[in-house]
């Protein structure tokens, strides 16, 4: 998995785009940047997974945990491209459990 | 020699015998002088020995004659001294007529008139030119031969057996350590300084020589007064004497103590590399082995198992026998035994023999005692006095006979200071002893058994404490719905080792039946006691008539305050009697949707996504509703179907194809779960999947 981050376009907010399986091996890595993230004091981390082709509960867990995180930070995070409203996804890992976190309407 | 008499008219020889002729016949030069050096008479042998005939010296001086230049003082000093009536003997240089230069010794004396007075000298002369050169060479050879002794460390001896007297030179005293001179000549003095050890062999070596008549060299420790040991190497012969018998022996020796100094060092410095490769090779081998047997727990499933796998790994590698002895876990003094053999026959017999002799845990040796004691027993050498002296039965020792025991270990596996049990080793008269080393290394075997044993039951009782908890999660049995079939699909994900967090329900409530299918996320006995309170929730909240987002937001708040970080997905859902069919009404948190096969054989995703639980504050819940009549299937899953790693996943619309696929012209929905099972079996084998799998399928049946 890769996660390419760029700066939003207003000071402390993030876009981490998501590529490839986030699972067991990679989510810890996820985990530390949102950690890291929250402690930079984010106001907004937007995800981007529509290139994620496999997210398992480990992966879920990461996001739950950045959301947690940068939410007790003050901040919050959002999810791009998982709550199904792309009907070519070719995988269907159950982005249903992604819809409790918020989702970014770009 | 030739005998001369003085008296040359002897009457009974006849003819007299002139004096002159007596002269001649003498083998000396004699030449007489008067005092002032004139010739007067030169026999023979001086006309041999100076070259001149005497008529040609007689009148002349004997100084222009025969003493060189060089000569004349000494020559002038022995003329006034035989003159003053001395008498003179010493080498003299002279000249002979051919010019050489002859070394002669001279005995030079007075002669007398009757008055007293010095008359003439006579001179008596011979060669020694050849005799002094001999001698100069003889002394030369003695000084080369004492500088060698003295060079080369070289004492001398000499054992004259007639008289029993040793001879020792200084340099040979320095060697044993005494004061030069202080040898006291005996052949007891000398014995008494050799070192006692080395005695009996170096008198051994001399008397061999003494039998054979030829040299020897013999190597031995000297003890020195002062208590130093030295080493010293002696070379002799023996001397024979005129008739050939051993008169007795004479020889050099010198210190060989730094030589062979050098030659321990290097004995011993090869005794140690030879040592240290051979403890190098056996840690080596024994590294392997302990290798092996890791290898052998990692392969092991279960106790039995084990068991079998580490004495058949230690045979023969550590022992001809290797048995091990397990006690219950439940407790209990009676192991479990298996043994293994080099020899299968003995197997058998030692089976037999535990028939015979059941397991005494009272036992004051062997097994019993090291299970008790949690100390190894070792027993390098079992021998006959050994078996006598045990404390065990007369059967016991005949066992131990026809074993051929020669060397036994036993350790106990010990974990945590809990003795689990005990393994033995045992070598047959065919094999080594044991030694310090191996019972080291069946100790270090021992650990590692004990360790993968303790770990083996504890992961045992994790699995059976989460199989326990989680088949106390779902129900026994499903309740009879009137004019529903209900079936249920569940698939602990492949390994089994774990319990998996996929839970399911269906209970009556006022108004019909709840029917609930959640997935905690994580698996093992935390997951099981978080189903344990999201399934107990549900249940309460449902009774209590909660509207249905209610149920699943206190399954929410009771996730959250749990203090687990985790969270669940859940679906719960009710089925009301309608007159036409169920009405089905539903909520998710976070859970896949249902599916719907309708009459007209469409599908539907029923429902909209909302929350996980227990992951935030305020979830987002949203209760749908769908009426289902005859003919109508609802297909309820959790994420294991569907959430596999690519290539085997699968999209939503490819699920709702295969769950048409599996419901048309299914009998009953049972049938419908086989043959989800077997197409989902078909895109992944149960076994190699990562997660569970549960499905639930409530079927309307008839015609529409």
């Amino acid at each position: 998995m890769t996660a390419t981050r760029t700066d939003g376009d207003t000071p402390r907010t993030w876009r981490i785009d998501l590529n490839g399986e986030l699972d067991l091996d990679t989510a810890p890595a996820l985990t530390e940047q949102f950690d890291e993230l929250a402690q930079n004091g984010a106001v907004l981390v937007i995800v981007g997974l529509a290139d994620v082709t496999f997210l398992d509960s480990s992966g879920l867990r990461a996001l739950v945990h950045g959301a947690r995180a940068i939410e007790e930070a003050g901040g919050r995070l959002l999810v791009d491209g998982a709550s199904g409203d792309s009907p070519t996804r070719s995988s269907s890992w159950s982005s249903s459990r992604c819809s409790g976190l918020g989702t970014h309407r770009g | 020699m030739s005998e001369t008499r003085h008296s040359s008219t002897d009457p009974e020889v006849g003819e007299p015998i002139s004096e002159r002729a007596v002269l001649d016949a003498v083998l000396r030069a004699v030449i007489v002088t008067r005092p002032n050096g004139e010739i007067v008479l030169w026999n023979r042998a001086a006309e041999e020995l100076y070259g001149w005939p005497e008529h040609e010296v007689l009148g002349r001086q004997i100084f222009d004659l025969l003493v060189p230049a060089a000569a004349l003082d000494l020559a002038a000093e022995v003329m006034s001294q035989v003159g003053s009536g001395e008498a003179w003997r010493g080498d003299f240089s002279v000249l002979r007529r051919d010019g050489d230069t002859v070394r002669v010794h001279a005995i030079n004396r007075p002669v007398l008139d009757a008055a007293g007075q010095v008359v003439g000298i006579v001179g008596f002369s011979e060669d020694v030119t050849e005799q002094r050169l001999l001698e100069r060479q003889a002394a030369d050879l003695a000084d080369r031969l004492a500088l060698a002794l003295d060079a080369g460390g070289f004492g001398t001896w000499r054992w004259d057996m007639a008289t029993g007297r040793v001879e020792w030179d200084p340099s040979l005293e320095q060697l044993y350590g005494l004061e030069p001179g202080t040898f006291d000549g005996t052949y007891d003095a000398y014995t008494a300084l050799v070192h006692p050890d080395d005695l009996d062999k170096t008198l051994a070596t001399v008397r061999e020589a003494v039998r054979a008549k030829s040299a020897y060299v013999v190597d031995h420790r000297v003890v020195w007064p002062d208590g130093s040991v030295h080493w010293v190497q002696g070379k002799g012969r023996v001397i024979l004497d005129a008739a050939g018998e051993v008169a007795g022996t004479i020889g050099c020796t010198a210190d060989i103590t730094e030589p062979m100094r050098v030659v321990f060092e290097r004995e011993h410095s090869r005794a140690r590399a030879v040592e240290s490769a051979e403890t190098e090779r056996l840690s080596r081998e024994r590294l392997q082995f302990l290798g092996e047997i890791n290898d052998t727990l990692s392969r092991s499933d279960d106790e039995q198992q084990l068991m079998r796998n580490v004495t058949r790994a230690a045979v023969p590698k550590l022992g001809d026998y290797c048995g091990i002895y397990v006690l219950p876990e439940s407790g209990g003094a009676t192991p479990e035994i298996e043994i293994a053999h080099t020899d299968p026959a003995k197997v058998a017999y030692a089976r037999e023999l535990q028939e015979r002799f059941p397991f005494d845990p009272t036992a004051s040796t062997g097994i019993p005692a090291v299970i008790r004691s949690g100390r190894s027993e070792f027993h390098p050498e079992i021998d006959e006095e050994t078996l006598r002296e045990a404390d065990t039965t007369d059967e016991a020792r005949d066992v131990a006979r026809t074993l051929g025991l020669r060397s036994a270990i036993a350790v106990p596996l010990v974990k945590r200071g809990r003795v689990l049990g005990a393994m033995q080793f045992v070598n047959t008269r065919s094999s080594r002893a044991y030694a310090s080393a191996d019972l080291t290394l069946a100790e270090a075997v021992a650990a590692r058994i004990a360790s993968a044993l303790a770990n083996m039951r504890l992961r045992a009782h994790q699995r059976l404490i989460a199989t326990t908890l989680q088949s106390s999660l779902l129900p026994e049995s499903l309740p009879e719905i009137p004019g529903l079939e209900l079936a249920v699909g569940y698939w602990a994900a492949g390994e089994g080792t774990e319990v998996g967090g996929d839970f399911y329900d269906v209970f009556e409530v006022d108004s019909g039946w709840a029917v609930v299918i959640g997935d905690v996320c994580g698996t093992g006995p935390v997951a099981a006691s978080l189903t344990g309170l999201v399934r107990h929730t549900i249940r309460a909240a449902a009774w209590q008539r909660a509207p249905h987002d209610e149920v699943l937001r206190q399954v929410n708040t009771a996730v959250l305050r749990s203090g687990r970080s985790t969270f669940c997905t859940a679906l719960f859902a009710t089925l009301t009697e309608t007159a036409s069919g169920y009405r089905f009404e539903m909520v998710s948190g976070g859970h896949p949707l249902p599916i719907v096969l309708r009459a007209d054989g469409t599908t539907e995703t029923l429902g909209s996504p909302g929350t996980l639980l227990g992951a935030f504050a305020d979830p987002r819940l949203i209760t749908v509703a769908s009426d289902i009549g005859p003919g109508e299937s609802l297909v309820m899953y959790t994420d294991g179907i569907t959430d596999v790693r690519p290539p085997h996943d699968l999209s939503t619309d490819a699920l709702e194809q295969i769950v048409v696929r599996a419901a048309r012209g299914a009998g009953s929905a049972t049938e419908v779960i086989n043959r989800l099972g077997h197409e989902l079996s078909a895109i992944l084998p149960i076994a190699e999947r990562n997660d569970d799998i549960a499905l639930r399928v409530i079927k309307a049946p008839g015609k529409p």
